[in-house]
This record gives C-alpha cells, sequence and structure tokens, in this order.
C-alpha cells in the first residue's frame, strides 16, 4: 500500500523525504547566508583609518550601486528594500530618501555644500552610535561592524536615490 | 449676467496668474537657508554653543540639530520642527516654543525659564535635569518622556498630557495642575508629584 510519503507504503523511505531533506538543507545554507551580517563593501577606494567628517564619495554613481548592495544587506530590514520606507506597507526606520531634501532645495552651492557636510557627519555618527532615547532603542550601533567605506558608500546609495525621486 | 461673469473672469485672471507666479518666485527666494551668527538653519546643522539669542526660528525645519549649549534666549521657535535635535545644556530662557514639533529631542540639563511651550509636541523626548521654573507648558504632549530631576517650579501644567511620562526625582512646586494627566506615571523620589493617579512607582 503506498501513501503520500512513500511509494513503498512506510513513512520515510522513497525519493520524496530525500529530495525534501536536500531542499531543506539548501534552505538552510540560504538562511545562514543571509545571516551573516554584517556586509562590507570591496570593492570602493579605500579611505583609510581616519575617519572623514564628510562623504568623500559623494555624487559617485558606482560608489552609489556598491552601496545599495551593502544597504539591502544591512539596513533593508528596517529602512525598507531599496531605501523605500514610506508608502504602501511602510517600515518602522524613517525614510533615508528624505536625508538630505533641505539641503537639495538650496541653489547656492557653497551652502549646499555644507548642508551636506552637516548631512554626511550626522549620517555617519548616526550609522555608528545608533540611535537611543529615553532608554529605548531605536537603532542599533554599527561601530566595529561597518568599515568606513561601506558607511559612505550607504550614504551616496541614500543620496542617489533621494534625487532621484526629487524627494 | 452670464457675460459679466465671464467678462470679470477675464479681467481677473492675468491678475490671479500674475500674483501667483509673485508668489512662486518669493518661495523660491525663501528656500535659500538663514544663516544666523554663523549657524545655518537646516536640518542636522551642527552649531554647539551658537548665539541664537533673539533669533526667529519659527516654523523652520531644525530637526536632527546640534544645539549643544546653544544660546536661544527669547528665540523664537514656534512651530519649529526640532524632532531629534540634541538641545543639550542650552539655554532656551523666555523663548517662544509654542506648538513646537520635538519628539524624540533631547533637552538635557536645559535652562527653560519663562519659556513658553504650549501645545509642544514632546513626546519621547529626553528633558532630565531641565529647569522649567515660571515656564508654560499648558496643553503639552509629553508622552513617554522623561523629566527625572526636572524642575516644574511656579510653572503652568494645565491640560498637559503626561502620559507614562518619568518624573524621578523631579520637583513639582507651586504649579497649576488643573485637568493635567499622569497616568502611568513613574514618580519614585518625586516632590510635589500628584498622589491619585494610578502610578508605577516603587517607594
Amino acid at each position: 500500500m503506498s501513501n503520500r510519503f512513500s511509494r513503498t507504503g512506510e513513512p520515510g523511505t522513497g525519493w520524496r523525504p530525500w529530495v525534501a531533506g536536500v531542499f531543506m538543507a539548501v534552505l538552510g545554507g540560504a538562511a545562514a547566508a543571509q545571516a551573516e551580517l554584517p556586509y562590507n563593501v570591496a570593492d570602493v577606494p579605500a579611505l583609510g583609518s581616519e575617519w572623514r567628517v564628510a562623504n568623500p564619495y559623494r555624487g559617485n554613481a558606482e560608489v552609489a550601486r556598491a552601496g545599495g548592495v551593502a544597504f539591502n544587506h544591512n539596513c533593508a530590514r528596517c529602512h525598507g528594500v531599496d531605501a523605500v520606507a514610506s508608502g504602501m506597507g511602510g517600515m518602522p526606520a524613517p525614510d533615508l530618501r528624505r536625508l538630505a531634501r533641505a539641503c537639495r532645495r538650496i541653489k547656492d552651492a557653497a551652502l549646499q555644500s555644507a548642508c551636506m557636510d552637516d548631512d554626511d557627519d550626522y549620517f555617519r555618527v548616526t550609522v555608528l552610535e545608533g540611535k537611543t532615547v529615553v532608554g529605548v532603542q531605536h537603532m542599533p550601533a554599527w561601530k566595529g561592524q561597518l568599515t568606513q567605506e561601506t558607511i559612505w558608500a550607504l550614504k551616496t546609495y541614500v543620496d542617489a536615490r533621494g534625487a532621484e525621486g526629487k524627494r | 449676467m452670464n457675460t459679466w461673469v465671464r467678462l470679470l473672469c477675464a479681467s481677473l485672471s492675468p491678475l490671479l496668474v500674475a500674483a501667483a507666479n509673485a508668489q512662486n518666485g518669493a518661495a523660491a527666494d525663501s528656500r535659500e537657508p538663514l544663516v544666523i551668527n554663523g549657524c545655518p538653519i537646516w536640518p542636522h546643522t551642527r552649531c554647539r554653543g551658537a548665539d541664537l539669542r533673539h533669533a526667529n526660528l519659527a516654523g523652520q525645519d531644525l530637526a536632527g540639530a546640534d544645539l549643544r549649549g546653544a544660546n536661544l534666549t527669547r528665540a523664537d521657535l514656534r512651530g519649529a520642527n526640532l524632532a531629534g535635535a540634541v538641545l543639550d545644556g542650552a539655554n532656551l530662557t523666555a523663548a517662544r516654543l509654542n506648538k513646537v514639533n520635538a519628539p524624540a529631542a533631547t533637552f538635557k540639563s536645559a535652562k527653560m525659564i519663562g519659556a513658553d511651550l504650549e501645545f509642544a509636541r514632546l513626546m519621547r523626548a529626553d528633558l532630565s535635569d531641565a529647569d522649567f521654573t515660571g515656564a508654560n507648558l499648558e496643553a503639552v504632549r509629553a508622552n513617554f518622556s522623561w523629566f527625572s530631576r526636572a524642575r516644574l517650579v511656579n510653572a503652568n501644567l494645565q491640560e498637559a498630557k503626561f502620559v507614562s511620562v518619568n518624573f524621578e526625582n523631579a520637583v513639582i512646586e507651586g504649579s497649576v495642575l488643573r485637568f493635567a494627566i499622569f497616568p502611568d506615571g513613574y514618580f519614585k523620589g518625586c516632590t510635589g508629584c500628584p498622589k491619585d493617579w494610578y502610578a508605577n512607582q516603587s517607594e
């Protein structure tokens, strides 16, 4: 007599459990790989050990692409895939595409650059130290986990996304 | 009648378009930010210790600004956006903060003597050690905020919403508490906190 588990009628025998086992192993491996955070970019110019206070990659499209990959690995679970955190299915964390919104509106180039410098520093400090307000941790600290190159690549990506939609 | 209406519309529409264009032009110009005593007024600005006395910052966006130790005496921050801003140690004596939007902002050890915070939004803000002597906090919304060791002396707290607020070691003295609410407050070591609210306190 056969049942839905095996042709021979005995559970746990036949090809189906074997296939299911392989499938589960693959899924488990994929899950384990996903869980290997943090993800640091590898293909951007090195910046050395001294921390920059403004984004040295500002406007660099190649770095933005690398930053996008890092963003979806490290940040998307709270800030949304591809940095889309607002709208339908809003995410728990702010939409970072709006971060430099005020700066983008400034016409004077020098002022705009100074505004972006402030924005960059705010981003850097927030990523490194996290956000804890009145005893509640809203964002974890990434100090010691993300490299300087990765953090600036993330900022480059977020700014590029913001500029796309002119938010 | 219809002819007169059409004539009226035809004569008024150029004027309306001109007015709209003038307004747009003014709006475009007004997007250039203020810079006051070297402190640019934009989100995330870094202005520690800035001199912003009497500054007109009404409606300005200072979200995430670093204004630690800044002097904002008599500054006008009505309706300003201070969400996530850091004003630790700032001097806001007699400042106008009516309807200010300051959720998750920090005002630790800030001087708020005589400040006007009517209808201010202070949810999840940290106001520990701040001095609110003689301040107006009427109808302030301060849910989940911290007022630990704060001084609320001779203050107006009418209709204030202090839901789940931490008042540990705070001092409330000589203040008007009519219609203020304190549900789920933490009152350990507080002097003058109301006794008739259900509180999460351990003494």
